[in-house]
């Protein structure tokens, strides 16, 4: 209700006048006192931002989310939220929300340099194919050249349909999720040591472990909810202990017993450590490494992910570019067979003292360190994030956590194991399960593999060999070839990838703006992104669409929709089946192809991959029929416009991808029916801990373990040695610089910086220095400062105190702050062989304003 | 300027020629009157010195036994919007 | 006169001079309402109005001045405001580390007011709220330093509702269990007591008005578990019941401790390599905890 001002204290005045009269004016009184009538919708959903998976109750009122809850009945929370998990009610409310597909244009006309104008969704999608179709033909680009960049965000089936529109119907592999600078380095990890995907265990470890170890995780910021598991775990059991190691002092180490603060990159030096310590003290349980493990030696010399022409990588023999001959140098992923004694030889020559040189760790700590692990009595659960994965030894970093936990046999068992996290809600159920990845397809299936691609071609209904054999381009790649001209169309969404990508300034920006290249970005905000692409279109978001996402723990977690989204803004799944009704099969596909299965002939796309008898098979009705347990009469927006129940379709279609194969999920009704379920699901239960007999129904009686990703059963240690990272400190460039988040925001920020009490509680990055550092370039807290790195500079204010407590010589930077992108400074060096930017390592220098 | 309630209390019989009376004054409303004739008015003037002179006068006008100042606020921008959809409990605005 | 009947009478005298002295100041002073309105904003938090009081704004409107409350409580608490106090002059206020409200039963400074500033309606004392005890310092807190003091706790005259004592851990002697006063703002009357009894030498435990001891929830988010308490039940539709692969001997407890031995199955769950064998101790249940600090 709007009034004056004058009428509310009018108001005011005569209630309190009433009430020493002992006069009733119900008007007056009921204003003065206005309450909330309440009569909300509750239903369950789940928590919009990290991996924890945090389950919520979101409360509607006139069409509008009004409140939200912790859902007091979910395990992962049992209804407690984080601050940002507080605020869920208002991030779909920014001010500045996209309500209409805008076009740069000048004269009418699209104009890579005019300015953005309104245009119909007709008129967007006439663009886009136009763009699309001359691409295919550009002898330049040809079908790798249509890209797209999601991310772990994405719902389960809008990644599915997404991945199927790009895989099947444009016949390209460039399609990757942010999830590559996420954890592409702990998919490969798993990948290279298990031959499957996703962690063996779930946070129940956090009520069963004797000692946690943090490698380059801060939980206590990052995994909030997560963190007081962990922490009620230490206060409540006394023999509990915690290690945290990172190269800065955090939030996470204030209630570690053993905090190790180590040069950046020398955890390669620290594990290998350990494992020589294990070996030396005789703690290998030896009859678990005969039993389930392989050794084997992985390729060294990999490189470090640059572009070609950088001089480290023309110096790298295994990075697999393209030799002087035009044959690939190697396999930066090459590994061969060793003996148990060829790998403790290996080892042998990381002693303490080495491991205290290298780490700068004092050495009573690192051996508490490796006693935990050696100690046969001592359940060890090892978390760890971006420290690990943001790395460019990513893959070897996670493969070397996993020698640890294996020499000892120390997985696989409540209480015990390596546990990858996630920092996006649907890291693991969309980006990883689905495959949203350039080389990936449903349920750790690659294009590589001619079987992998001949059982999606038959599930997806398609001639043979219409999947693409090479891999396309991965997310640093994108950014690379869009520059070089090779991609003409790029389409993002649900990311932010302007200011999430490393090296803006050398490879992301010019990328995008190439007149080659026709950028589109679906967002719901403008984010900087937005602001740097061609044409925006605008997206629903969270409870504005029905979705799904899968948690760290493999948890998968259904919402239905709540609200409609504003304007004209649509779900990213409308956009991809909306935009396949663009093509025929002719402008995509080539005559032998088609001829293949003449059926196809003359069809549009969206009816090959969608109306294909099993996408389409639920008709409209079964929304009402699947939800009428919660909801009656419950429909979304896009089985009212597709005339189908779109998601049960194209989840029942994947579902049939993993289902006998150790990925199964359960039917689609039933996550409507749960607070998410941890898979594999086999005959309607859940699976805790994999591999292991009783838990896992993978594993038959008798076997006890088995690591069954792998033919063998075994899974595998690799030697591998410590290397020094890409770019290090010099004398003009002193510093390391290491990028992260804080608690407030989470990621670019572009939902937690449009609620005004997350935005006051950290409204600017700040640079957090060492006093000492700041003492010796005569600055002062709070002092404006310019941090430089030889890719760009940025100015922004010195915090000498406070939350993080870098050592000498290495600043911390958070990305969330759109208006200090501190990736214009990083460098896009990766994981040769996950792909993965090190977000966490470049030289830098401060230098007073 | 100045926004204050006050409370009338007439002479019994004069009820009807006071209520007439008081909505002849500039700023004043009559908001309601008891059963008993007790009367919730609203003045609004410039300043200080005029609401007490208001006051003052409503206080000594013919038929009124009484009258008590109850509320009193200062306002220095009457028309700005407020919006009361959901107020916020009394305590935490009682000072406010 | 007929205008001036008996209490009435005092009171409009009380506000007619406390109406002239304000005249007087536009003339002399250059002050004026500006000033009383001022003054009626700016309580100082250590004063804490008798019970029933109107929130502030409204109180010291509807207060006359009159002084009877004062006249009227047996225990001479209640102090009314001298001209050079920051608040409204002529107003009724107690200091608690002074001398607490003794919560009369009767409460006959309620009975007393004539113009409903102290609410008549109310009649139980343990209803009342005139401030909220906060434990303003945990450093110095003795039972937050692990000693055994709790005085606040057994002085407080709604004992185990208003204040209540949770145990948590002592890590520091990793053997004994501290008891957090907790105060309950649902019982709190805002006597004082707690503060008055306060052993250290300025107490740890104050009474502050509620509009600065009070948080308050933003509209926009629930707490899950008061809400399915108050709902008697979820407010959304029941899960389907979990089942899960589980080894012999072990089940899970989906809503409560998660993966548990069967009672009566062999101690050691499959594999456990010593530590204590999965089983642990249960919690005591942390409430002072729940949502703040984890």
């Amino acid at each position: 209700m709007e009034l004056t001002r004058r009428e509310f204290i009018k108001a005011n005045a005569i209630a309190a006048a009433a009430g020493v009269a002992g006069m009733s004016i119900p008007g007056a009184q009921a204003l003065a006192q206005a309450k909330a009538d309440d009569g909300l919708r509750w239903d369950k959903g789940a928590c919009r931002y990290c991996g924890t998976g945090c389950s919520v109750l979101v409360g509607v009122k006139d069409g509008r989310i009004v409140a939200t809850q912790g859902d007091p009945d979910a395990p992962v929370n049992k209804g407690l939220n984080c601050i940002k998990g507080y605020f869920l009610a208002k991030i779909q409310y920014g001010q500045d929300r996209l309500t209409k597909p805008l076009l740069r244009m000048k004269d009418g006309k699209f104009d890579k340099n005019g300015e953005f104008q309104p245009i119909s969704w007709d008129q967007a999608f006439d663009i886009m194919a136009e763009k699309v179709k001359q691409t295919l033909k550009d002898p330049n680009q040809g079908p790798q050249g249509v890209a797209m960049f999601g991310s772990g965000q994405w719902t389960v089936w809008e990644g599915y349909a997404a991945v199927k529109l790009m895989k099947a119907g444009f016949r390209s592999n460039s399609i990757d999720p942010n999830a590559r600078h996420c954890m592409a380095s702990a998919v490969a990890g798993f990948m290279r040591t298990f031959g499957i995907d996703e962690p063996m265990g779930c946070y129940d470890d956090a009520e069963h472990a004797d000692a946690f170890v943090l490698w380059g995780s801060n939980m206590a910021e990052m995994h909030p909810i997560l963190w007081t598991r962990i922490t009620n775990r230490r206060l409540t059991a006394d023999h509990v202990r915690i290690h945290v190691l990172s190269t800065f002092s955090h939030r996470s180490c204030e209630i570690a017993d053993n905090e190790l603060i180590f040069k950046p990159q020398s955890d390669l030096a620290i594990l290998n450590y350990i494992c020589n310590y294990i070996i030396q003290n005789n703690a290998v349980n030896k009859d678990f490494v005969a039993k389930h493990v392989g050794f084997f030696k992985g390729v060294t010399d990999i490189g470090y992910g640059l572009r070609p022409n950088h001089p480290l990588e023309q110096a790298a023999g295994n990075n697999g570019y393209p030799g002087p001959d035009g044959k690939p140098k190697g396999d930066p992923n090459a590994h061969s067979p060793i003996t148990f004694e060829e790998f403790a030889q290996f080892v042998s020559e990381y002693t303490l003292d080495k491991a205290h040189e290298i780490s700068g760790v004092p050495k009573d700590r690192l051996e508490k360190l490796a006693k935990t692990y050696a100690d046969p009595k001592t359940k060890v659960t090892s978390y760890w994030t971006m420290g690990f994965n943001q790395h460019t030894r990513g893959t070897w970093v996670n493969n070397m956590i996993y020698n640890v936990h294996l020499l000892v046999g120390k997985i696989s068992e409540p209480g015990n194991g390596p546990f990858s996290l996630t920092g996006q809600p649907s890291a693991c159920g969309t980006a990883r399960e689905v495959g949203t990845f350039s080389h990936r397809l449903p349920a750790d299936m690659v294009v590589m593999n001619p079987k992998h691609r001949e059982i999606a071609e038959k599930i997806w209904k398609l001639p043979a060999g219409t999947i693409n054999p090479v891999p396309g381009y991965h997310a640093v790649l994108q950014s690379r070839m869009a520059k070089d001209g090779k991609i003409g169309f790029l389409w993002t969404s649900t990311t932010n990838n302007m200011q999430a990508g490393p090296n803006v300034n050398g490879e992301v920006y010019p990328g995008w703006r190439n007149p080659k290249c026709f950028t589109v970005v679906s967002d719901v905000y403008p984010t900087v992104s937005a602001m740097s692409a061609d044409l925006i279109l605008p997206a629903a978001m969270w409870m504005e669409k029905e979705g799904a996402y899968g948690n760290a723990e493999r948890r998968t977690q259904f919402w239905r929709q709540q609200v409609k989204a504003p304007g004209e803004a649509r779900s990213d799944l409308w956009q991809y089946l909306e935009f396949s009704k663009r093509f025929k099969v002719e402008d995509v596909w080539p005559a032998d192809l088609i001829a293949k299965m003449p059926e196809y002939k003359g069809k549009t796309l969206y009816e090959i991959l969608y109306l294909n008898g099993q996408v389409n098979k639920f008709p409209k009705e079964e929304a009402a029929k699947v939800n009428a347990h919660a909801w009656a009469g419950y429909t979304n927006d896009e089985t009212e416009h597709f005339g189908f129940y779109v998601q049960k379709g194209l989840f029942e279609e994947y579902a049939g991808f993993g289902r006998g194969h150790a990925h199964d999920l359960a039917l689609f009704d039933t996550y409507h029916k749960v607070r998410g379920l941890r898979w594999p699901v086999v005959d309607g239960k859940e699976t805790l801990w994999r591999f292991r007999e009783g838990y896992d129904p993978y594993v038959k009686k008798g076997e006890g373990v088995r690591f069954y990703g792998y033919p063998d059963g075994k899974a595998k240690i690799f030697a591998l040695p410590y290397q020094p990272a890409a770019e290090m400190p010099d004398n003009e460039y002193d510093l390391w610089l290491c990028t992260g988040r804080v608690l407030e925001h989470w990621h670019t920020g572009s939902m937690t910086r449009r609620v005004p009490e997350l935005y006051r509680a950290f409204p600017d990055a700040v640079v957090f220095m060492n006093p000492k550092d700041a003492e010796k370039r005569g600055l002062k807290r709070h002092d404006v400062v310019k941090v430089a790195t030889r890719r760009g500079e940025i100015q922004l204010r010195v915090e000498t105190k406070g939350r993080n407590k870098p050592p000498e010589g290495l600043i911390f930077i958070p990305f969330f702050d759109e208006m200090r992108l501190v990736n214009k400074l990083t460098l896009d060096a990766t994981c040769p062989i996950s792909k993965e930017t090190d977000y966490k390592k470049c030289a830098a220098k401060v230098v007073k304003v | 300027m100045n926004i204050s309630s006050i409370i009338v209390i007439p002479h019994p019989e004069r009820v009807a020629a006071v209520r007439a009376r008081l909505q002849t004054l500039p700023g004043v409303e009559v908001h309601a009157v008891s059963a008993e004739g007790k009367m919730i008015a609203t003045i609004e003037t410039a300043g200080d010195r005029e609401t007490i002179e208001l006051f003052e006068s409503i206080n000594l006008l013919d038929g009124v036994m009484s009258a008590s100042m109850v509320y009193h606020q200062q306002e220095n921008d009457p028309e700005a919007p407020v919006s009361v959809e959901v107020s916020p409990p009394r305590d935490a605005t009682a000072l406010a | 006169m007929e205008r001036d009947t008996k209490p009435k009478g005092s009171a409009r005298r009380q506000f007619l001079a406390d109406t002239a002295r304000m005249v007087c100041g536009v003339g002399l002073l250059g002050l004026g309402l500006g000033l009383y309105a001022r003054h009626a904003t700016a309580l100082p938090p250590a004063a804490i109005r008798p019970p029933g009081a109107l929130p502030e704004k409204e109180f010291s409107a509807a207060c006359i001045r009159c002084g009877m409350c004062v006249r009227d409580c047996p225990y001479d608490i209640l102090h009314l405001a001298k001209p050079e106090e920051p608040m409204s002059t002529g107003t009724p206020y107690f200091v608690a580390r002074q001398a607490p409200c003794e919560m009369c039963e009767d409460i006959p400074c309620v009975k007393a007011c004539p113009t409903g500033a102290l609410d008549h309606r109310l009649t139980d004392i343990t209803k009342a709220r005139m401030g909220l005890a906060v434990l303003i310092d945990h450093e110095t807190c003795l039972n937050f330093l692990g000693l055994r003091c709790d005085i606040c706790y057994r002085v407080c005259p709604v004992i185990d509702k208003a204040i209540t004592l949770e145990p948590m851990a002592n890590t520091r002697t990793g053997k004994h269990a501290m008891f957090i006063p907790t105060v309950h703002s649902e019982a709190c009357t805002g006597c004082g007591k707690c503060e008055k009894a306060c052993p250290t030498e300025i107490a740890a435990i104050k009474v502050l008005p509620i509009y600065i001891a009070k948080g308050h929830l933003s509209a926009h988010y629930r707490l899950g578990w008061v809400e399915k308490e108050k709902a008697g039940g979820s407010l959304v539709a029941p899960d389907l019941e979990h089942q899960y692969n589980l080894p012999e001997g072990m089940r899970y407890d989906y809503g409560g401790k998660g993966l548990q031995a069967e009672p009566g199955a062999p101690a050691a769950a499959p594999a456990a390599p010593g530590g204590e064998g999965g089983a642990v101790p249960p919690a005591p249940t942390f409430k002072a905890m729940q949502g703040d600090k984890l």
